[in-house]
């Protein structure tokens, strides 16, 4: 065979397809290994009273939160341009919507009750990038932030009512204090955007990129996590920024205040409980084991927060923890729904977990493969 | 050990990133011509190699040979064959040295998309790039990197809009200005270095890397220019730095054969 194989030559005629097979094979490798031919990232998650709306990939779901059975597909048949991973958003008047975090740049309006697969009530694609962050829907009035920098303000049938080019990239979803929005950006800056003028009221320059959405707080002050390894407090009055607490790591995910209890955690895998009033940790920061990515969840007695290594902890107000191993991956933040817990973890078949609040688990669901 | 490559491109890049001004364009560019110094022995090699196939275009027995078996394709090339053991000739001298950069190009391509991570999981993965908490001290800093250079977003492809109400289904992005210049350079690149055809065989008696290189300067400067148009604009900046310093190497050195640009300038002669 050897011998074959090296007597036989390769006829002239067949050069170029040998030729060009080789340029193919190298466009492949380009494509196959990029990442940017299937944009990919962890699931977004949001509930309403019965269902839970998980966007997954190339395909959003609706699942019962009952017995955690599909209710519904979005899209029918997969698109590789059209990816899903920003939490779906459940207006007021019932709409869902959803943007696109890949090559197509659509923000689309679903009737989550309209049947399987849910029908489309409108779609803006007047936008220049991807959608990677929840808009919020603030009195009447969606205000969706987009990776082109602008903040798109439409109203609730899908009509751009105006935008506001921002700057850098905006891939975090706005929080308002019933007067300005703030909008973090990748560029290292927060912006206040008055809804009424349509233009920016101010800006500050952070210490690092912002991904979690501000928290706002009832004292004039907005605290966010950055990827300074802070935590840092914008004073809305004075326009202001300064350190509320260095940390040991990027603070990724969105800070959560309950009262005046401020939880977030690090990539380095430190989860912190600070005491805003006392201005000090309410004890020591703890390290369950892995990157805490997602924002914590506050519960009645605890506090939960998922790891990177697929776990998720019970901590309590002194700091003890308890853990439940879930699978794959945990990017997301848990999602309380009444008396269930989700996790939506990557990297695993199983594309949701249902637990009670003690961590006992209720239900799975696990998508059926596409034929 | 491929992600250790690839890692190791990415740091590069981002350092130099860092150290200009956080201008990610001007970081491709001095990335490509580090990595142009670096590949120099293969850019040698390949010179070489296709000097001494020019040079054998126009020997006296090679010539013969052609002739003498213009209808025996095995044995004609069998004669080649020794005349290139005689000579020391390796026929693939000045292509593999093409082939062996294709690895370089998927790694450079790789660590620009992973610079410029367009989803938060690519963020992530960027942020615990091996080695980059150890070569700079503020990583915070420069993530996420600014993709905009001139009239571009180096994350996406480029194109320029056409005029509202004019479109082009295929052309998605607007004019491909950078995949026009992508395929240009490469295709005269590609020339400059292809052996002159020997002005005393023609038809059946051009030898078979003549034709290969010719292949060569058709495919490449199609396939680039296909990347250009569909892949992000910061490897069209890699490709049209390293096109330009290519040709620019040539010309110093005085191996630019530019009257092959010119297509049949050559049947003139």
């Amino acid at each position: 065979m050897i011998l074959f194989l090296r007597r036989r030559k390769v006829p002239m005629k067949n050069k170029p397809i040998l030729l060009f097979s080789l340029f193919l094979l190298l466009a492949m490798l380009l494509s196959g290994c990029s990442g940017v031919m299937s944009a990919s990232s962890w699931s977004g998650l949001s509930v309403d009273a019965e269902t839970a709306f998980l966007a997954g990939g190339q395909f959003v779901y609706a699942i019962d939160l009952a017995n955690g059975l599909q209710v519904w597909k979005y899209p029918v048949k997969g698109d590789a341009k059209k990816v899903f991973f920003a939490p779906p958003l459940k207006t007021p008047d019932g709409q869902l919507i959803i943007g696109s975090g890949g090559n197509n740049h659509s923000l689309i309006s679903l009737n989550p009750q309209s049947g399987n697969p849910p029908s489309e009530n409108w779609v803006f694609d007047a936008a220049a990038d991807r959608w990677v962050a929840s808009p919020l829907v603030w009195n009447e009035i969606i205000y969706a932030p987009n990776g082109d920098g602008h903040l798109y303000a439409l109203d609730m049938k899908g009509n751009l009512l105006w935008s506001v080019k921002l700057g850098g990239q905006l891939w975090t979803t706005p929080a308002t204090d019933g007067e300005l929005l703030y909008v973090p950006s990748l560029d290292h800056r927060l912006y206040a955007v008055n809804p009424e003028t349509h233009a920016v009221a101010w800006i500050v320059e952070l210490n690092g990129a912002v991904m979690g959405a501000p928290v706002v707080a009832s004292d004039n002050k907005l605290y966010v996590g950055s990827f300074a390894s802070r935590v840092e407090v914008i004073d809305t009055v004075e326009k202001t920024v300064s350190d509320l607490l260095e940390t040991r790591g990027w603070v990724w995910g969105a800070p959560v205040l309950d009262e005046e209890m401020l939880y977030f955690g690090d990539l380095e895998g430190n989860f912190y409980a600070f005491d805003i009033s006392g201005g000090e940790l309410s004890y020591p920061a703890i390290k369950p084991d892995d990157a805490i990515v997602g924002s914590p969840l506050v519960l009645s007695d605890n506090v939960v927060v998922t790891t990177e290594s697929g776990n998720l902890y019970f901590i309590d107000s002194k700091g003890k923890y308890r853990s439940q191993i879930v699978d794959g991956k945990i990017y997301s933040a848990p999602v309380l729904a009444g008396e269930l817990l989700l996790v939506a973890p990557s990297e695993s078949e199983t594309l949701l977990f249902a637990y009670d609040l003690e961590g006992k688990q209720e239900w799975v669901f696990t998508p059926a493969k596409e034929k | 050990m491929w992600e250790q490559f690839i890692a190791f491109f990415t740091t590069a890049l981002l350092w130099i990133y860092s150290v200009v001004g956080h201008n990610f364009g001007i970081a491709i560019i001095l990335f490509t011509i580090l990595i142009r110094v670096v590949t120099w022995p293969l850019t040698a090699q390949q010179l070489k190699g296709a000097q001494a196939m020019q040079e054998l275009q126009n020997d006296p027995e090679w010539l013969k040979i052609q002739k003498k078996y213009e209808k025996d394709k095995e044995k004609l090339a069998q004669e080649q064959m020794r005349i290139y053991k005689e000579r020391g000739i390796n026929p693939f001298g000045s292509c593999l040295p093409t082939l062996v950069q294709f690895p370089i190009i998927i790694a450079l391509y790789q660590s620009v998309i992973r610079a410029l991570a367009t989803t938060p999981l690519q963020l992530l993965q960027l942020a615990r790039t091996p080695w980059l908490g150890k070569v700079m001290t503020d990583v915070a800093a420069i993530i996420p990197v600014n993709s905009q250079f001139l009239w571009m977003d180096l994350a996406r492809p480029e194109g320029i809009p056409f005029p509202a109400g004019f479109a082009i289904d295929f052309l998605p992005n607007g004019f491909p200005t950078l995949a026009l210049i992508v395929a240009a350079t490469t295709y005269i690149q590609s020339k400059l270095t292809m052996p002159a055809p020997s002005t005393k065989t023609s038809g059946s008696g051009q030898d078979q890397s003549a034709m290969m290189s010719s292949m060569m300067s058709i495919y490449m400067p199609l396939l680039l220019g296909y990347f250009a148009l569909t892949f992000p604009s910061g490897l069209s900046v890699y490709f049209i730095t390293s096109n330009l310093l290519g040709i620019f190497q040539y010309a110093i050195q005085g191996r630019a054969n530019w009257r092959n640009i010119i297509p049949g300038a050559n049947k003139t002669q």
